[in-house]
């Protein structure tokens, strides 16, 4: 960017940007001050950013505290006058979870290891290195939850799948949790199936949907109460990327 | 495209970060889920409360100095948004903007209520009527959000920053001191003054 496009440009040429950063932090800098002192838009900007910089100097970085995980809890309940939570926090009631080895992942590493060391050795296990990821998503938790994840878009022979990975789960009362693709602008979601935590869940993705549009992973919360729609309480979401 | 719009920042910035980017389709997905079953709405609130609810828990601490009452009015400014959230009108400022505007009320009420009791013998709470802002919640919010936004700098822009701020150090003392060059140095600064504006505007944007 010019000077001149930044301010829109007119009359004699503008001070650069960044000297004026410069100035405004008190530094000495060798610039137009002819300029300066008879221009309207480097004068604003200057004090602009002198602005910043004082108020930035009265204070210490510090990232901002997040709220004990009671507060959202609260909110929610509030918000949700008559529909069931789910708690987060550890229950006697707890269903355990099945955790399901991925062999796959071990087989396929070795084959990658056999197939690139060893000229003359041929891989005896067929075809059953992963399928390509297409798209990926890094899971992360709602208020609340600390379950974290991630989901991979892959491409099979027999059309596309979601693969999740969830690092766990809370106690599931009375319920389970559910993996939905929910549209960018939130107007719509679909549900692929149920989830339990672990590794490499696959659930096929319905052949023809618009992935692009349908980016957001989302894993809910649900109750064994006969209702399909979402139970607004989600564990953790993310959206895919290419 | 019927989908609603989100007003640009006002001021003329060449430097988005990818979280302004990520801010602006929260916001969008946020305003779309409104016009849907409450349950989307929801969901999307619980998005926005992940997003913004540090920086109004932060305000809060600040202002209450204690964390107890500070969770309470974080609790009560959700509640206040979520019961108040068809208000919201992105074309009238950022969803931060509005969060913190009704941040403000609530530790206005706040301030009120503890004072009311004693209001005859001390002036330290001065009352303030109804609804009304305070300035020196103001200070607070751009305190906390220029804390907060020098903390995410990292590096190194972070490093040169609290050099040029804390330790007064010029550009090319920045420059030797991390072994950068100097026009990086002088970049990373212009960029970041930007940047701590830009973040001071979009959450002042209230409506």
């Amino acid at each position: 960017m010019s000077n001149n496009d930044m301010f829109g440009g007119s009359g004699s040429l503008h001070c650069d940007p960044t000297d004026l950063a410069l100035l405004s932090l008190g530094e000495e800098v060798d610039i137009d001050t002819e300029h300066l002192d008879s221009c309207a838009d480097c004068t604003r900007e200057t004090a602009s950013l002198r602005r910043i910089a004082r108020l930035s100097r009265q204070v210490t970085p510090q990232a901002a505290t997040s709220p004990p995980t009671s507060v959202w809890t609260a909110i929610a309940q509030e918000m949700t006058s008559n529909s069931a939570t789910i708690s987060s926090a550890t229950d006697s009631n707890v269903i355990p979870m099945r955790q399901r080895k991925a062999p796959w992942i071990a087989v396929a590493a070795a084959v990658g290891v056999i197939v690139g060391s060893l000229v003359g050795v041929v891989a005896t296990a067929e075809n059953i290195a992963p399928a390509p990821v297409v798209a990926q998503a890094s899971l992360t938790p709602f208020p609340g939850f600390t379950t974290t994840g991630v989901a991979n878009v892959m491409a099979t022979d027999n059309g596309d799948v979601l693969a999740v990975d969830l690092s766990d789960l809370p106690p599931a009362n009375d319920g389970y949790f559910e993996v939905w693709l929910i549209a960018e602008d939130a107007t719509s979601m679909i549900s692929l199936g149920a989830v339990n935590a672990g590794q490499n869940t696959q659930l096929p993705i319905p052949a023809g949907l618009a992935l692009d549009r349908y980016r957001l992973v989302d894993v809910s919360a649900e109750k064994f109460d006969g209702d399909v729609s979402h139970s607004a309480i989600s564990v953790v979401r993310g959206e895919l990327s290419v | 495209m019927s989908d609603p719009v989100v007003r640009p920042i006002r001021s003329a910035t060449s430097d988005l970060t990818p979280e302004h980017t990520a801010d602006a389709a929260l916001t969008q997905r946020f305003v779309a889920s409104l016009a849907q079953d409450q349950r989307y709405a929801h969901d999307m609130f619980a998005e926005v409360y992940q997003r913004w609810s540090a920086l109004v828990y932060s305000v809060a601490r600040h202002a209450m100095r204690d964390d107890h009452e500070a969770s309470e009015v974080t609790q009560r400014v959700f509640i206040s948004a979520w019961q108040s959230r068809d208000g919201f009108n992105p074309a009238a400022g950022s969803l931060p903007g509005w969060l913190l505007g009704i941040t403000r009320r609530r530790i206005a009420d706040r301030w009120r209520e503890r004072s009311r009791p004693t209001s005859n013998t001390t002036d330290e709470v001065p009352e303030t009527a109804e609804g009304t802002e305070d300035p020196r919640v103001s200070q607070i919010i751009d305190q906390v959000v220029l804390a907060d936004e020098l903390a995410r700098l990292g590096h190194p822009p972070g490093d040169i920053m609290r050099l040029a701020f804390y330790d007064d150090l010029t550009h090319v003392e920045i420059a030797e001191r991390l072994s950068l060059p100097i026009g990086t140095v002088k970049s990373h600064i212009r960029r970041s003054l930007t940047r701590l504006r830009t973040r001071l505007e979009v959450t002042r944007d209230e409506q």
